[in-house]
């Protein structure tokens, strides 16, 4: 009898642990595959974080073409930077050569001018007031330690070399260029392209020369971020100025 | 060494053209621009100022330039040779300080904002009010404003690396529990 009972409690036992292997290896089978996809998964991120890294730009660049002006408006009347009924800054002013003009002051981040180079496919870039970081974001910038345009002078604008001026670079010496507001239309003829050092200020300082200074990232013609710019200097060969019909 | 005394001269030229107050003598628009050369400031903070007024110089009396001209000759004075970054907190927040209280005194806000990066973007605004023609005040909404930052902006794209980062840190993570599970169900299995 007690033979019995020990070979039964030995049966149920039995029974009990085939029946956790049971789960054990169940659940064993399900997961490992799981554990295993998420380590291989982790080992290919963290290898391939450096390369997109790198490659993100050109990401940035082919998945926001197109967006055109539409954005460029909405984003000029979300200037951060001023309140929306802020009246027009309009002035007439005497110029360097005499002749009083009307000029048009901008806001920081306001929507400034438009440069334009065929040659180059630069077409209708914006150019936003001041050259803060969100401005750049949203298109190239005046920097507004140079002239105000339509003044004699250098006048420069930046712009990121994987937006606004990624055709930049592509500018050649003899290209002309318009940089046009609402108040005046200017033409350049480009002269020069330089490299220099981003602590190097040479370029960005005010001349007595009428120049335009476009400069960009220079990564040896890849995109991201560097510590060297490119710089296109233009030479200014004709002044424009548009009647201004709305005043204070 | 640079961005710190183009963040001084900004400052300072910012400010200067923010605010202008009284001295002896009746001080002029380009008084206030030679004070700020004088004082050590980069053409191009120069030019920062020369804009600033270009648009908001009718704002400001002789006695406005004549305050602006004393308060920047002595800061000019007193920080002068001296490279903004060899300053102390307390120097800097002075220099800050002295040059926002400029602007009050004269209806111009003048905000420094410390970058990321270690610059300082300055914006100055007239906050003052005009009359119009018929003789009633009006506030104006603050004229064109300047603002000062790095004079050699950063125009490349950021190479990912802070929105890469938390993803490797997330997948660092996941491997670490990975691993420790897979260690963990074999030695059950054992077991």
């Amino acid at each position: 009898m007690s033979r019995h009972s020990a070979r039964s409690a030995g049966h149920t036992r039995h029974h009990e642990h085939s029946s956790s292997n049971r789960v054990l290896r169940t659940f064993t089978f399900v997961l490992t595959p799981f554990l295993i996809s998420v380590i291989i998964c982790s080992i290919l991120v963290i290898a391939l974080a450096k390369p997109y890294g790198k490659i993100k730009p050109y990401f940035d660049m082919a998945f926001s073409a197109g967006q055109g002006n539409t954005i460029e408006e909405n984003v000029a009347s979300l200037n951060k930077y001023k309140d929306d009924d802020a009246p027009l800054q309009i002035k007439d002013i005497e110029m360097e050569d005499g002749e009083v003009h009307t000029m048009i002051y901008p806001y920081v981040g306001d929507l400034y001018a438009h440069i334009n180079c065929k040659n180059a496919g630069m077409n209708d870039i914006p150019v936003y007031s001041g050259t803060l970081d969100d401005i750049l974001a949203r298109g190239a910038a005046w920097y507004n330690g140079s002239v105000y345009i339509g003044h004699v002078g250098n006048v420069v604008i930046a712009g990121h070399n994987h937006t606004d001026f990624y055709h930049l670079p592509q500018c050649e010496v003899g290209d002309e260029v318009t940089l046009e507001t609402d108040y005046c239309k200017l033409t350049y003829i480009v002269r020069e392209k330089v490299v220099f050092q981003d602590t190097d200020l040479t370029y960005v300082r005010p001349t007595e020369d009428d120049i335009l200074t476009m400069y960009t990232c220079w990564n040896n013609g890849r995109l991201g971020m560097s510590d060297k710019r490119l710089a296109v200097i233009c030479d200014c060969v004709s002044r424009e100025w548009k009647e201004v019909k709305q005043k204070q | 060494m640079k961005f710190t005394k183009v963040l001084a001269a900004s400052v300072v030229s910012t400010a200067v053209a923010a605010s202008m107050a009284v001295s002896a003598s009746a001080a002029t628009k380009d008084d206030a621009i030679n004070a700020a050369i004088q004082a050590g400031a980069p053409s191009e903070n120069v030019q920062q100022l020369r804009n600033f007024l270009e648009d908001n110089a009718a704002h400001y009396t002789a006695a406005d330039y004549d305050d602006f001209v004393n308060t920047v000759t002595q800061v000019g004075q007193k920080y002068r040779g001296r490279a903004f970054s060899s300053l102390t907190e307390a120097e800097q927040n002075d220099i800050v300080s002295t040059l926002v209280n400029l602007g009050s005194r004269h209806n111009t806000s003048v905000t420094c904002t410390k970058q990321t990066n270690g610059h300082y973007s300055v914006l100055a605004q007239w906050t003052g009010s005009t009359s119009s023609n018929g003789g009633t005040t009006s506030s104006a909404a603050g004229g064109a404003q300047t603002a000062g930052g790095k004079a050699v902006a950063d125009t490349g794209s950021v190479m990912a690396e802070e929105s890469t980062s938390g993803a490797v840190a997330f997948a660092g993570l996941a491997l670490v529990l990975a691993a420790a599970g897979v260690v963990v169900v074999t030695r059950k299995n054992r077991a």
